[in-house]
């Protein structure tokens, strides 16, 4: 009673059909696997950025070499469309500190520092690449926060400021004393 | 029978029943994938988020203790320069005898036609000696004003350790900076819940005695920079004002044959400054401490057990995938409750962080650090928190989470 009464070709019609969604979903966990690793490959990375810069701000041209160091220990077999940005990062006193005089203090800068790792991930079908990033891209971003030891925050010369505070009553005694 | 031939001889829908069955098993890939990439990222983001509160709270630890130890260092050189200058007094009243018999030596020589005490006595007059008589009032006025507003910084650096070390409703000053302050930062990191334990860590520090400065002051402070010796206590810096060249060309050159070296002999000799220093060092500690009121001005130290007290516990969690350890976090009824049994969404880290100091452990040296260890809730002194049961309830449970991720 059937229309169609020849069965032939059914599995190869059912397969043509079937196959392609197959393969969508498959890519799809592949890319999302991917997008998974990157994930965790910018956090980790943020993290060395702000801890690198955390513990080397002082230091000249700091940022260049931790920019050279992130793509060589976390993308380096990644195409390097990557941005990586650092900076410090001034949060606001805290406000038990007023309870302490401020004169006590030179400066008073909870000093922190930012690493922001972007990684711009093209879109991809298998072995297609969409290379227009701006339109297909996926921003894989994170960011870390983290403080710096010790000092930093306050002031490094908070002794000097002692010494300035006490040689301050001493200078005008001792200006007279020992002219 | 006719069915099941019918059946075993139709084969459409066969592939169906495998696309069904592949569907399947793709599409759980694809969950498992989406939800373990996001739970691994989660675990790293919170532990980061643990790792920092966990260096912010160490840091206000350290930088406390750096503050009291430069708060410390400060007093030691104020103490230092009273007694340097009681010493320059000493001095002045054993040098202005023989300098006196020196310039009436010099001055009869010099009317005799001796040009080199003629140009001795133009010395004294370059650099500024004055009459022997206005150095008496002199020293006794100025001295006097000076060792007062010496007095006066003492009492304004000993304030300042007491406002470190204070407590507000019996929670210390510091240990509340550095729980908001790290709760701060691991929320900046994504955490949506934070803490740390033991909640109510007081910094290690107790009052000494005035004793205590008596090595500082002779033999100088631990540490690179902490210099607190005779001739270093003049090296401090003054500015336009060459503290130790001038004095030192003023008295300690008597020691020698005079200002320029020539001229008369001034045998005998004045005792250094530096050793009147020291002898007043020693009086002021043994003697004249207890009688001038002296003893009242003491450093912060450290305690015994100081190396407990500064391990601190750090949790961060945030509530996006169901795990099986639960944390539950009350922020009003200040309070923490830690459960296995309990079906709770959450991914969460811990960090262990210790204060130290990798030089000279005490509080004369501001090198006090903060790290991150590896997890041992032993170390951990949870003394103060001891009258809160939910936290005595959560300790136990820290203790047997030791237990199953060492084992």
């Amino acid at each position: 009673m059937s229309i169609i009464k020849n069965n032939k070709g059914f599995a190869l019609l059912e397969m043509i059909i079937c196959f392609p969604v197959l393969i969508i979903l498959l890519y799809t966990i592949i890319y999302l696997s991917e997008i998974s690793i990157l994930k965790g490959k910018t956090l980790i990375a943020s993290r060395y950025v702000a801890w690198e810069l955390a513990k080397n701000y002082s230091s000249t041209n700091v940022e260049n070499s931790i920019d050279e160091k992130v793509k060589e220990l976390f993308f380096k077999n990644y195409e390097h469309d990557l941005t990586i940005h650092s900076q410090e990062y001034f949060r606001s006193i805290p406000e038990d500190l007023t309870k302490i005089q401020k004169t006590y203090f030179k400066t008073l800068l909870p000093l922190s520092f930012v690493g922001e790792v972007t990684y711009n991930l093209p879109m991809k079908f298998g072995p297609i690449k969409f290379n227009c990033n701006d339109i297909f891209g996926l921003n894989i971003s994170s960011n870390h926060y983290i403080s710096s030891n010790s000092w930093n925050g306050w002031e490094n010369s908070q002794h000097d400021h002692f010494d300035d505070v006490i040689l301050s009553r001493l200078k005008e005694d001792l200006y007279f004393l020992l002219r | 029978m006719t069915y099941i031939q019918n059946f075993k001889q139709n084969n459409s829908g066969q592939i169906l029943i495998s696309v069904v069955f592949f569907l399947f098993v793709l599409i759980s890939c694809l969950a498992l994938t989406v939800n373990v990439g996001d739970r691994i990222n989660k675990k790293i983001r919170m532990q980061n988020a643990a790792d920092a509160f966990a260096i912010e709270g160490g840091l206000w630890f350290a930088r406390a203790l750096n503050m009291i130890s430069i708060l410390n260092i400060s007093m030691a050189e104020t103490l230092s320069s009273i007694i340097m200058l009681k010493a320059i007094d000493k001095a002045n009243a054993k040098g202005k005898c023989i300098l006196n018999s020196n310039i009436s030596e010099a001055s009869e020589s010099c009317a005799e036609g001796n040009m080199s005490a003629c140009r001795w006595l133009d010395k004294l007059i370059e650099i500024g000696v004055p009459g022997i008589d206005s150095i008496d009032e002199f020293y006794d006025d100025e001295l006097r004003e000076t060792i007062s507003d010496l007095w006066e910084i003492m009492e304004w650096l000993e304030k300042g350790e007491d406002q470190i070390n204070a407590y507000s409703n019996d929670m210390p000053l510091i240990a509340d900076i550095a729980s908001s302050e790290g709760e701060k930062i691991a929320k900046l990191n994504g955490a949506e819940m934070a803490f740390w334990l033991p909640k109510k860590a007081g910094l290690p520090v107790k009052k000494g005695e005035l004793t205590d400065f008596s090595e500082v002051l002779i033999n100088g402070g631990s540490g690179v920079n902490n210099f607190l010796q005779w001739n270093s206590i003049l090296d401090m810096k003054s500015n336009n004002i060459k503290v130790r060249d001038s004095l030192k060309y003023l008295w300690l050159t008597y020691n020698e044959s005079g200002p320029g070296s020539e001229g008369p002999d001034t045998s005998p000799l004045i005792p250094p400054v530096s050793s009147i220093y020291n002898s007043e060092v020693d009086k002021v500690f043994h003697s004249l401490g207890k009688s001038c009121g002296w003893e009242d001005y003491k450093p912060l130290l450290l305690t015994k057990n100081w190396q407990n007290q500064l391990n601190f516990l750090t949790f961060a969690g945030s509530k996006k995938i169901d795990e099986k350890l639960t944390i539950k976090y009350k922020t009003n009824v200040d309070s923490y409750d830690f459960s296995y049994n309990e079906k709770y969404e959450g991914v969460y880290a811990i960090a262990q962080v210790i204060v130290y100091n990798p030089n000279d452990k005490d509080l004369f040296n501001q090198e006090w650090m903060a790290k991150l260890v590896p997890f041992n809730p032993d170390l951990i002194d949870f003394k103060k928190d001891l009258n809160n049961s939910t936290i005595l309830n959560w300790i136990d449970q820290l203790i047997l989470l030791k237990s199953i991720i060492v084992h």
